[in-house]
């Protein structure tokens, strides 16, 4: 035990006394500070795009001339123009200088091609075209409404919008939100890249060690399963140091430039903004609707809970399982060249996972996700996205992190195995046969 | 004479190939054991056996009487043929780390290691990377890392390979001092002569085999052929006269009026017959039996055509 401690401390210190570790440590939360300020600072400099709009009313109905009145956009103006003018520049050539021409012809209340925008140069983005879709609504219903002699109070006491609130039947750790799909995908795509980047550091590590001939004087004090488990404890710690270090440098600079440019820190009045814009002009009760408020709430629920600690698990786990295979590779050549031939099938699953994380994150209930989520080498990945879809925790959840420690014992035998021959293996690189008569040497 | 390591019917193959064949033999307590051999003839297979980086397929290897242990490990020091250190750690840090994997503490790994870079003049290095020093400091860091336990037992596998003459000079020195202190030594070659002066004790190793092994001395002499190396002042003629037909001259040399010549003894003659017919013809300056170089055994035993055909033997 005394010697793995310190293999591991020398594995730990090494690293993080490296300059180009304090460097990245340090930078890159300020990296995504600083992408995160950007996507902030354009939103709020940039926002929606103006645009004139020149009216072209055919129908007698005076559309036009509502549509102009009621219109709340700051960001469209609306000119109204004759269409007899509006023929007359068409046919001149001259009506490419118009931004867009908005054009309701002699039956607007035909649904399919009764109003018509047409536009010169970039198309105008949704954020504009919603707004005005929801004043051509209220105008054309308005209209309706006079036709039909209906009592307009009475018609909106009738009217309503419906949206359907989605309640799992049984289980109270399922009450999947979307925020809550998107944090577990952020949690599954950082297990992703934390095997991929610290897997391939354990690599890198053995062959260091091979290529410097080191070897054979450490496994003279040291037993080779050590070694390799105090390199991959070592670099792990390594890395989780990082992460700690990134969330927190990220948390408080996202703080900070939030307040710079918004005004306010609160992630969930930030996510509240975000689906206002998203929502503009859709709804004005969405509140009951979409409880995006919420988040905060969801976030210190039961639900977090599970998914922390299965983050957690997997996390560890999942690393811990490529790890192994990723000192096994590094053990069986001999250069940073010859282990193309090894990685791929290696980071193939991986991939996989990836790819199914997104395919669970759109449909839940995916067969595909379902079953790679109990497959070890694509679980840690894909069952942190189901987690929050009304997963059974005691069903699932658990014999799934079973399954994957156990095959994290497994495989870190048979990398234990491969290991111990193969680091003081010089030379010609092996074929699958011969490491297969590596596991099975005395 | 007590017994440290006994090694029994040991036998190793890697992939079909007989690394180790039955291989028995004995290293007393306070030896300095020489295992000879030519390059790929299981020196460094029985080392790695001895140092419990593999296992033998059948046989084993004791240790004061019992099997080799994990725990055993920190008895020992181990110098591999191949060298190498971590090359982006301290010097000090690297053997430090080294001496603590050994199961030393803290505070004595760094006592001992600044006073081992002390002896060898590194004290100047001890804060630079590894890859930073010379390749001939490098190697006596390795050395100090491999002695820093004070193990009862060091093994060194083909020691002056990569030194120059000084530092090997130095290296053999710090190995005698060593043995002197009580501590078992065994190193192994392919360079015979080079390591014959140092050791008591030698195993000769042919092809996985174990061709002879024992007390340096008493291998040389079951190995005489009734060679003598006469020196004396006079002439030649004199002198091969009053041999006769008691020796045949194999060598001659002169140094400074002294000739010396190298003379086989015929059968059926006594070195005292030979010299009591010379010394009526020369004035005797020096008389000592010529034992073979444990080279020339070496040829003797596998046989000169085998030999040719190993162009990795030097002399």
């Amino acid at each position: 035990m005394k010697t793995l401690w310190l293999v591991i401390q020398r594995e730990y210190s090494t690293r993080v006394r490296k300059r180009s570790f304090i460097l990245l440590t340090l930078l890159g939360p300020l990296l995504v500070a600083l992408a995160y300020g950007g996507i902030l600072a354009l939103m709020v400099s940039e926002g929606t795009p103006e645009i004139t709009i020149n009216v072209v009313d055919d129908s007698e109905l005076h559309l036009g001339r509502q549509l102009i009145r009621e219109n709340r956009s700051r960001n469209i103006h609306l000119v109204q123009i004759e269409p007899d003018y509006f023929k007359a520049q068409e046919k001149a050539g001259q009506d490419d200088t118009w931004d867009a021409v908005l054009y309701i012809n002699r039956e607007p209340l035909n649904v399919r091609n009764g109003i018509n925008l047409m536009y010169a140069g970039n198309k105008p983005p949704q954020s504009l075209i919603r707004p005005l879709e929801w004043t051509l609504t209220k105008v054309i219903e308005r209209y309706k409404l006079k036709l039909s002699k209906l009592d307009p109070d009475e018609y909106d006491s009738i009217r309503s919008q419906v949206f359907v609130h989605l309640e799992p039947i049984k289980g109270d750790g399922s009450r999947g939100t979307d925020v809550q799909g998107i944090v577990a995908f952020a949690a599954s795509l950082l297990i992703y890249f934390f095997i991929l980047m610290y897997g391939v550091q354990v690599l890198r590590g053995v062959l260091e060690e091979k290529t410097s001939r080191i070897l054979e004087v450490m496994v003279s004090s040291v037993k080779p399963f050590q070694l390799m488990m105090g390199k991959i404890i070592g670099i792990g710690a390594v890395g989780l140091t990082q992460f700690l270090v990134w969330a927190l440098i990220s948390g408080i600079g996202i703080q900070i430039i939030s307040l710079l440019f918004l005004g306010f820190s609160d992630p969930a009045d930030i996510a509240q903004r975000l689906s206002e814009m998203e929502q503009y002009g859709a709804n004005n009760q969405s509140e009951d609707a979409f409880p995006i408020g919420k988040v905060a709430d969801l976030l210190a629920g039961t639900n977090f809970m599970a998914m922390g600690i299965s983050f957690l698990l997997y996390f560890i786990f999942g690393y811990l399982l490529y790890a192994s295979l990723f000192a096994a590779i590094g053990a069986m050549v001999d250069s940073e060249s010859d282990t193309q031939q090894f990685m791929i099938p290696l980071t193939l699953p991986l991939v996989l996972a990836y790819a199914a994380a997104l395919v669970v994150l759109m449909n839940p209930g995916s067969l595909a996700g379902k079953i790679l989520s109990f497959v070890p080498f694509t679980s840690p990945v894909v069952m942190m996205v189901r987690i929050p879809y009304g997963t059974s925790i005691l069903l699932e959840v658990l014999p799934s992190i079973l399954i994957l420690i156990v095959t994290f014992i497994g495989t870190t035998w048979l990398a234990a195995r491969i290991y111990r021959v193969g680091i003081l293996m010089y030379g010609r690189k092996p074929s699958f046969r011969d490491v297969l008569r590596w596991i099975k040497y005395k | 004479m007590e017994i440290l390591v006994k090694a029994h019917s040991v036998t190793k193959s890697y992939s079909g190939h007989l690394a180790l064949d039955h291989v028995s033999f004995e290293i007393p307590r306070g030896s300095v054991f020489g295992l000879l051999g030519p390059n790929g003839s299981g020196k460094t297979s029985f080392i790695r056996i001895l140092t419990g980086i593999t296992v033998p397929d059948s046989g084993e290897c004791l240790y004061n009487n019992k099997p080799v242990l994990p725990g055993y490990m920190n008895h020992i020091g181990y110098l591999p043929e191949e060298r190498g250190l971590y090359r982006k750690m301290k010097v000090q840090e690297q053997i430090e780390y080294l001496g603590r994997l050994k199961g030393l503490d803290k505070k004595e790994a760094r006592k001992r290691t600044l006073h081992w870079l002390d002896r060898f003049g590194l004290s100047a290095w001890a804060g630079r990377k590894v890859e930073d020093l010379s390749k001939g400091m490098q190697q006596k860091v390795q050395f100090i890392a491999t002695v820093l336990h004070n193990p009862e037992f060091l093994i060194l596998d083909e020691p002056f390979s990569g030194f120059d003459p000084i530092n090997a000079e130095m290296l053999k020195n710090e190995i005698l001092q060593l043995a002197a202190s009580g501590v078992t030594v065994m190193l192994s070659s392919h360079n015979m002569n080079s390591v014959e002066e140092l050791c008591d004790h030698i195993a000769l190793f042919n092809k996985g085999k174990l061709i002879l092994n024992g007390n340096v001395k008493e291998v040389k002499s079951r190995y005489n052929s009734g060679m003598w190396e006469i020196s004396f002042r006079g002439n030649w003629v004199n002198f091969s006269t009053a041999l006769w037909t008691g020796a045949r001259i194999a060598e001659k040399s002169e140094d400074k009026g002294v000739l010396t010549a190298v003379v086989e003894l015929l059968p059926g003659n006594s070195i005292n017959q030979v010299l009591g017919g010379l010394l009526n013809s020369i004035e005797l300056v020096s008389v000592r039996e010529n034992l073979p170089s444990m080279h020339k055994i070496f040829v003797r035993e596998v046989g000169g055509n085998d030999l040719l055909n190993r162009s990795v033997l030097t002399e």
